[in-house]
């Protein structure tokens, strides 16, 4: 099974148009810790449409994503869990 | 009575060939690395209120969104690629992967551009900047760097592909081996366009 011509060109219509949302949202006064939050959330969602679809996940075997995927998410999240230091340090410097 | 557990999965687990199940391997890997290096660069954006917001509209974020755009694109041509080849076409597989090539040389050269000009007028080197952040040339060229590095690595290894591929040398499992590595290339750049470029706007 794989993608239809139609769905592949629905999911780039859409990353076309995540991706001006989020230059769109870069103007407004946004604070820092708020704008990294909604442009991780863009990302995250552009990434499942490109792995879903372009590369073609959605339509593999689900062991495949359990194999691959838990591991890769616990690192990342035990990476962002540094971030919060980010403020501490910022406070320390002024 | 106890059951024992029983491997069911066949030769084949996963249902895919042992080229994409490796290029799948790798591509996590290569996420790890990616994820850590952004992590760092939003580590000390973060943490440095002096941080530099070097990216005006023209040229810096035109150009970061025309080539958001370029790679997008390439990946939407080279998913028909990997669709046409399924499906036995040779001859349409070769020209969306050109077209693929073309969108990831664009993409580069538009990078080159943007990065010179931020040399010139912005003044920003590898290891200075206006804003006396060292930290920042070394985050920003380290990892737009790495990522250019993918896309000219990928558009040489495609190149490959589709010439084996217009001589019959290679076959629908060769084409989406390489399809999961230009997605992926696309996909960091998902992360790294809006971490790096629109979190630092000049305003």
């Amino acid at each position: 099974m794989q993608p239809t011509v139609r769905q592949l060109a629905s999911v780039w219509a859409a990353l076309l148009g995540f991706t001006l949302v989020e230059v769109g949202l870069a103007y407004p006064h946004l604070s820092a810790a708020l704008f990294l939050i909604v442009l991780l959330a863009l990302s995250v969602g552009k990434s499942a449409m490109i792995i879903g679809f372009f590369m073609h996940l959605k339509f593999e075997r689900r062991a495949l994503s359990l194999a691959l995927f838990p591991l890769l998410i616990v690192f990342i999240l035990v990476l962002l869990a540094l971030l919060p230091d980010a403020e501490r340090l910022r406070e320390m410097r002024f | 009575m106890e059951r024992e557990a029983t491997w069911e999965g066949g030769g084949s687990p996963f249902a895919i060939g042992v080229k994409p199940l490796g290029m799948w391997l790798f591509v996590v890997s290569d996420a790890l690395t990616f994820s850590a290096l952004l992590v760092t660069y939003t580590y000390c954006r973060l943490s440095n209120p002096d941080w530099p917001t070097p990216f005006h509209f023209s040229p810096s974020i035109l150009f970061s969104t025309a080539m958001t755009f370029l790679l997008l694109s390439s990946s939407f041509t080279m998913a028909l690629a990997v669709r046409a080849m399924k499906n036995g076409r040779r001859r349409q597989t070769v020209r969306m992967m050109a077209a693929t090539i073309a969108m990831g040389l664009g993409f580069v050269a538009l990078h080159l551009n943007e990065w010179f000009h931020l040399m010139r007028v912005g003044n920003i080197t590898l290891t200075d900047n206006p804003w006396h952040q060292p930290l920042f040339g070394a985050t920003f060229f380290g990892l737009t760097g790495l990522h250019m590095v993918h896309v000219c690595a990928g558009s040489i290894y495609l190149a490959i592909v589709a010439a084996g591929v217009a001589r019959g040398k290679f076959g629908a499992e060769d084409v989406e081996t390489s399809g999961l590595y230009w997605h992926f290339v696309d996909l960091v750049w998902m992360f790294i366009f809006p971490m790096v470029y629109l979190m630092s706007v000049a305003r």
